[in-house]
């Protein structure tokens, strides 16, 4: 065999600080990180205001996203059942609180959990099979969670098609506020406004962004990535894929019930409709926007996206989600590479002198 | 237990063969392009819609109401087919794309028909017939036979002629036809606009006895999955029975726990997930991943 | 211990027999696997790899029965294959390419291999962008990298030019001498000569010869496979 490596290889940084060293210190992270907390600055000026809704929400959308990205756009695995999952941590949370009084980091966990664990199960006997038709699977999956719930609701002792009366998102800070009101901070609109549940999902978004960022940089995020070019090689040279891949599949559905736990406590309601396709098709928009498998270009993205959803609703009403299909499809036929590539060539577009 | 067996049995293979329908045209095309295309349903649904709207909203006649649909659904077809394969080559664009255009499609509808739900007319009269001591409405016999014939058509056509074996040929193995001269691209056409037709009849014929409505593009992968699994897809063989045991199963659960209504889905979902946790490999042998 | 035991190994495709009742051992030396065109070659090194499963017979590397195990066991016990159509992953750098199966291994390790396949210039650069004969020399990296102890290598010089092929034989002959024990299908015969000490040679998918490189160029069955000449002199 070929010798050990010698003195130099054990002096050499661990891979671990080596990928963290890299990840922190790339502009497009350390741009989308800025993002989120300038986007939380502007917010809290005007707490409840339209914007700050509407950052709210794009802050869910950019957690579906980065959750879809990380598993999806990484390994090719395309997974239409994110609404399932999503859906799935909304009724969970709205189940744990309508059987008792359940403060929001029971809900936001629980609906975690719950979607760990759904995400494993449908992991284990779909991965086993080729992209295509997990695929086709997994597009069942919200229509088994919308045809469940309507069937099955009474027999369930749901209230209605859904819950109702969750606890607001924002109520997450209420003990920290109360706890720091010695020092006369003012930080009581967290726990009564929108720009308190900004805050919370933009943490929990900054958060998620460097995890997923640490494990795309690490052995299992090149195993991901070599799955999407050539999972048949990995297999031939002592790679077993199955594992990489649950275990991403399951992390990813986590975090989509984190997001529908997270949205139903800021409608307080959870129901029927967040099984809907609209839940695949703004995070696949904003990833396709951001770049595929970039994950940081993600935030940019879903802010616009979403504000720009949210602008023209009240004009268009219901033929606005047909606009947005209509931009994805060119989206998608046109720019493959996301703004990225259209981005940077306006960059070198602009920092090109004058002829003559 | 013939009181039950009777009606799954009648029932289960009328709709039995509408199934084979859609499911050989998902096969066809799937075979032919290895990649998945997700508006295969939306065109069911809007040859549903199409229907209605020649029929009820503009008076014709219902044959020509049903003609035009199925047109319709053809060019649409092939449209998406030409665009997506021209702009997106990439697999993973391409299936991206086409649940964009299902969706699109369906918020269309939505837009237009904000009712929802439309009863789009049957192709007969409902007087109830017999059968096995079952009384079946006429709609449900005509749309058996009229899914045999079919069937017995395409067979032929893929068995005995001539381009027949071209386009068999041609979906096992599309490089080596190239080699041979095949024209691969024509092919192509030919088989979406054949995969468009066998799925555009299926709606002709099962939506009178159901209700259409904008999220209806669902349904045929309902059926398309369940076959996949079963026999893997672009395998004929296999399609055939798959989709009778899809038919068999949802008419079972149906007929046997009435209070299940509305769950046909979640069943036919169970099966294809239990069949996997047996047979991994699938009968046909389904591209199981290392 | 014998590195690697194929014993009576049979596959067949439709009424074709591509591997007929094939049996070699191999210990320390560097085996190279020749024959015709459809001689069965690399059917018989996917049947090793675990890529084919045989109909008939056995195959044991160190002393385990690997006959029906999945590829990537067998590749974690020891015994790699690379591939004749070369199969890097394009989105990743070649450096890249090479960690993936370097788990066990530091980065000095990594850095020596890039070192003795040349390529240590252009470890950073995508792999899809890389020209094809350091995408062969890929492929043997990446073959190293997942630290084998029996490296099957299929048409490693394929569809290079004479001048590449003579480095990518001075890399694997650096690469014996360190120790590294290879299995190799080769058509080019003459130029993977120096690299090898017996071989095996197949036509029509039935083993025909077994021995040194020097008693193979002797062998009348091996002549006639290839000569068609039923001359036995040399």
């Amino acid at each position: 065999m070929l010798p050990e490596g010698g003195p130099r290889a054990r002096r050499a940084a661990s891979p671990l600080l080596r990928t963290a060293r890299r990840t922190v210190l790339s502009p497009t992270y350390l741009f989308a990180i800025a993002l989120i907390g300038f986007v939380f600055y502007a917010a809290s000026g005007s707490p409840d205001s339209f914007f700050a809704y509407s950052m709210v929400l794009a802050s869910i959308f950019i957690t579906l996203a980065l959750a879809w990205d990380f598993s999806s756009g990484l390994t090719g695995y395309l997974n239409f059942g994110l609404p399932f999952f999503f859906g799935l941590g909304a009724f969970g949370a709205g189940y744990l609180s309508w059987h008792g009084d359940r403060v929001v980091p029971e809900l936001l966990v629980f609906g975690f959990a719950v979607g760990l664990f759904a995400g494993f199960l449908f992991s284990i006997p779909t991965l086993r099979l080729r992209g295509p038709y997990f695929s086709l699977l997994s597009l069942l999956l919200p229509i088994i969670g919308t045809d469940f719930v309507v069937a099955f609701w009474a027999q369930l002792h749901l209230p209605t098609e859904g819950y109702y009366s969750l606890p607001f998102l924002y109520t997450f800070w209420t003990p920290v506020v109360q706890s720091l009101s010695p020092l006369h901070l003012p930080i009581q609109y967290l726990a009564t406004t929108n720009a308190g549940e900004l805050l919370l999902l933009s943490i929990v978004n900054g958060v998620l962004l460097t995890g997923f960022l640490l494990l795309r940089g690490s052995h299992f995020g090149l195993v991901l990535r070599g799955i999407r070019d050539d999972e048949d090689a990995l297999g031939s040279q002592g790679i077993w894929t199955f594992p990489y891949k649950v275990t991403a599949f399951t992390l990813s559905s986590g975090v989509a019930a984190y997001a529908g736990a997270a949205y139903a406590t800021t409608v307080t309601y959870s129901g029927v409709d967040t099984f809907q396709f609209t839940f695949i098709l703004f995070p696949v928009l904003i990833v396709i926007l951001g770049g595929l498998g970039r994950l940081s270009g993600s935030v940019l993205a879903g802010y616009l996206v979403i504000y720009l959803y949210q602008y023209l609703q009240p004009v268009f009403s219901t033929a606005t989600l047909i606009i947005f299909s209509s931009i994805a499809i060119l989206l998608v036929l046109f720019v493959a590479g996301g703004l990225e590539r259209p981005l940077r060539a306006f960059i070198q577009f602009m920092r090109t002198p004058e002829a003559g | 237990m013939s009181s039950v067996l009777d009606p799954v049995v009648v029932y289960g293979t009328l709709f039995g063969l509408t199934y084979v329908l859609i499911a050989l045209g998902f096969t066809l095309l799937f075979g032919i392009s290895r990649v998945l295309n997700l508006t295969y349903g939306a065109l069911y649904m809007v040859t549903a819609y199409s229907v209605y709207y020649f029929a009820v909203q503009l008076g014709f006649n219902l044959l020509l109401a049903t003609a035009l649909a199925i047109g319709i659904a053809v060019v649409l077809g092939l449209l998406v087919f030409l665009l997506c394969t021209k702009l997106a080559p990439d697999p993973m664009q391409f299936l991206i794309v086409t649940i964009f255009i299902a969706l699109l499609l369906q918020y269309l509808f939505e837009y237009w028909y904000p009712a929802g739900v439309e009863l789009v007319p049957g192709l007969v009269s409902t007087q109830e017939i017999l059968i096995l001591g079952v009384s079946v409405s006429p709609t449900y016999i005509a749309a058996g036979a009229v899914a045999l014939v079919l069937l017995v058509v395409l067979w032929v056509w893929i068995e005995w002629t001539p381009y027949g074996h071209t386009v068999r040929a041609t979906a096992e193995d599309p490089e080596t036809a190239a080699l041979f001269g095949i024209r691969v691209r024509t092919v192509y056409l030919v088989v979406v606009a054949v995969s468009s037709v066998l799925v555009a009849v299926a709606a002709v014929l099962i939506v009178p006895a159901q209700e259409a409505t904008p999220q209806m593009w669902i349904e045929p992968f309902v059926i398309a999955f369940v076959v996949a699994v079963i026999g893997g897809l672009g395998n004929f063989k296999w399609t055939i029975p798959a989709a009778f045991m899809v038919s068999y199963t949802q008419f079972a659960v149906v007929f046997g726990f009435p209070q299940t209504a509305g769950a046909q889905d979640i069943v036919a979902f169970l099966v294809a997930i239990g069949f996997i946790i047996v047979v991994p490999r699938g009968i046909g042998g389904i591209g199981h991943a290392t | 211990m014998t590195l690697l035991e194929v014993a009576g190994v049979t596959r067949s495709f439709g009424g074709n027999r591509a591997v007929d009742d094939v049996s070699f051992r191999m210990e320390v030396d560097t085996l190279a696997i020749v024959g015709p065109n459809g001689a069965g070659k690399t059917t018989l090194l996917n049947l090793i790899a675990g890529w084919l499963h045989p109909e008939l017979g056995a195959i044991t590397f160190r002393d385990q029965d690997v006959t029906h195990h999945p590829p990537w066991r067998i590749a974690q016990l020891g015994m790699v294959k690379t591939y004749q159509v070369v199969r890097p992953f394009r989105t990743l750098t070649v450096q890249e390419n090479l960690a993936l199966f370097g788990k066990k291994r530091g980065v000095a390790d990594l850095d020596r291999i890039l070192e003795v396949t040349g390529l240590r210039d252009v470890r950073d650069h995508l792999a899809g962008a890389l020209p094809f004969g350091l995408l062969k020399r890929l492929e043997l990296a990446k073959g190293l990298a997942a630290m084998p102890d029996l490296l099957l290598l299929d048409e490693p010089i394929g569809g290079l030019s004479r001048a590449e092929a003579q480095g990518l034989v001075a890399s694997l002959t650096a690469l014996k001498s360190s120790g590294v024990r290879m299995v190799i299908v080769e058509h080019r015969l003459s130029e993977i000569l120096p690299v090898v000490d017996r071989v095996v040679a197949l036509d029509r998918g039935r083993l025909i010869f077994h021995g040194t490189r020097e008693e193979f160029f002797q062998d009348p069955a091996v002549r006639t496979a290839y000569l068609g000449s039923s001359d036995a002199a040399g």
